[in-house]
């Protein structure tokens, strides 16, 4: 195992000299955040695992040409992001079930925990309903924390389509979630 | 300032993204309207719910198996990827001599139009044949790729926003 605390560009400075372990140090340290960033695109559990292993399989065969113009896991995002979407194309089935995670089965305050498990039953939902490009956008604003300019990079869009997006997404959930949390 | 030209500011807002001018005016307005105060919340509650949305998290066991997993498709795709380079050449030898003949007639034939002048000496635009899925497929990995690169310039161009 590669020792703690080693930036990105050391990690791919020793496999690009040949240390396989170095590469699985960043999938280790990647794997759950790419996994997130693809679930929360495609909203399929299986897509997700899938497209993160191929995330990194891209990576990986792509390491050589990373100019390191950006950060690593910049990088990494827009290989997943890029993925996601072509999958996406590729895919025929139709995105109209989200797979929303169980409830607890016990709880202390039964009808709070009902009313939260359908709260947010009803936020997977609309943000299924959203547009591809609006929903892509919106969780690698809020989510990833990207500025609208690297957005606007990955989703092959000006930074201004980009903000529109993320304004359009969040106007669109606020319509499909009226009665849900406001002005509680 | 009306409320709808307040609106469209709201989210730039939250996020801290408006001059100090701006965003003096907005909370002016905000604290003095309960229009624009109440769509001010609902956006805020909005960008919570999406914030907490869960993710359902894999077994452990799928994630103790990535490396391995991986490991193995990045060895499969390394020998398909070589296989594939060893069958086209191979395949060459696999034609009938008479073909093998033409083709390479035909190659001498066209290699050697530049020096011939005039007409078949003009130099020929490049141009890219996609014959098949492998092939197409490879093509938009290189076209993937090549954005990749141009993406990078992004940072570059950050950087170069803030110097100024």
């Amino acid at each position: 195992m590669p020792p703690e605390g080693q930036s990105d560009f050391e990690l791919i400075d020793r496999f690009l000299a040949g240390d396989e372990s170095a590469f699985d140090a960043l999938v280790q340290k990647y794997q759950q955040d790419i996994y997130r960033l693809a679930y929360r695109i495609t909203l399929s559990v299986d897509d997700a695992k899938d497209l993160a292993q191929e995330t990194f399989l891209q990576a990986y065969r792509a390491l050589k040409g990373f100019h390191r113009r950006s950060s690593f896991y910049t990088w990494l995002y827009r290989i997943a992001v890029h993925l996601c979407f072509h999958h996406r194309k590729r895919s025929s089935r139709v995105e109209s079930v989200a797979e929303v995670p169980d409830t607890p089965a016990e709880s202390a305050q039964p009808l709070h925990d009902l009313l939260e498990a359908e709260q947010r039953h009803a936020v997977a939902m609309a943000v299924a309903a959203l547009p591809p490009q609006q929903r892509a956008a919106l969780t690698l604003r809020v989510h990833q924390n990207l500025s609208y300019k690297e957005i606007g990079a990955m989703l092959q869009c000006s930074e201004g389509a980009a903000r529109a997006n993320v304004f359009h997404a969040i106007q669109n959930l606020r319509a499909q979630l009226a009665g849900f949390g406001e002005d509680a | 300032m009306h409320c709808r030209r307040i609106q469209p500011h709201l989210l730039a807002f939250i996020e801290g993204e408006l001059t100090q001018r701006k965003r003096g005016k907005v909370a002016l307005h905000v604290a003095a309207c309960p229009v624009c105060a109440s769509a001010l919340r609902g956006l805020q509650q909005t960008l919570h719910m999406v914030q907490v949305m869960d993710v359902p998290e894999p077994s452990a066991a799928f994630w103790e198996a990535f490396g391995t997993n991986l490991h193995q498709r990045i060895r499969h795709a390394e020998a398909v990827h070589s296989g594939r380079h060893r069958f086209r050449i191979r395949g060459l030898f696999l034609w009938p001599k008479p073909v093998l003949a033409a083709v390479a007639v035909s190659l001498i034939l066209v290699s050697s139009l530049p020096f011939l002048g005039g007409h078949w000496g003009q130099k020929a635009t490049p141009s890219i044949v996609i014959t098949g899925g492998g092939e197409a497929n490879l093509a938009t990995d290189l076209d993937f790729l090549k954005h990749l690169d141009l993406l990078e310039e992004v940072d570059v161009l950050e950087q170069f926003d803030t110097s100024l």
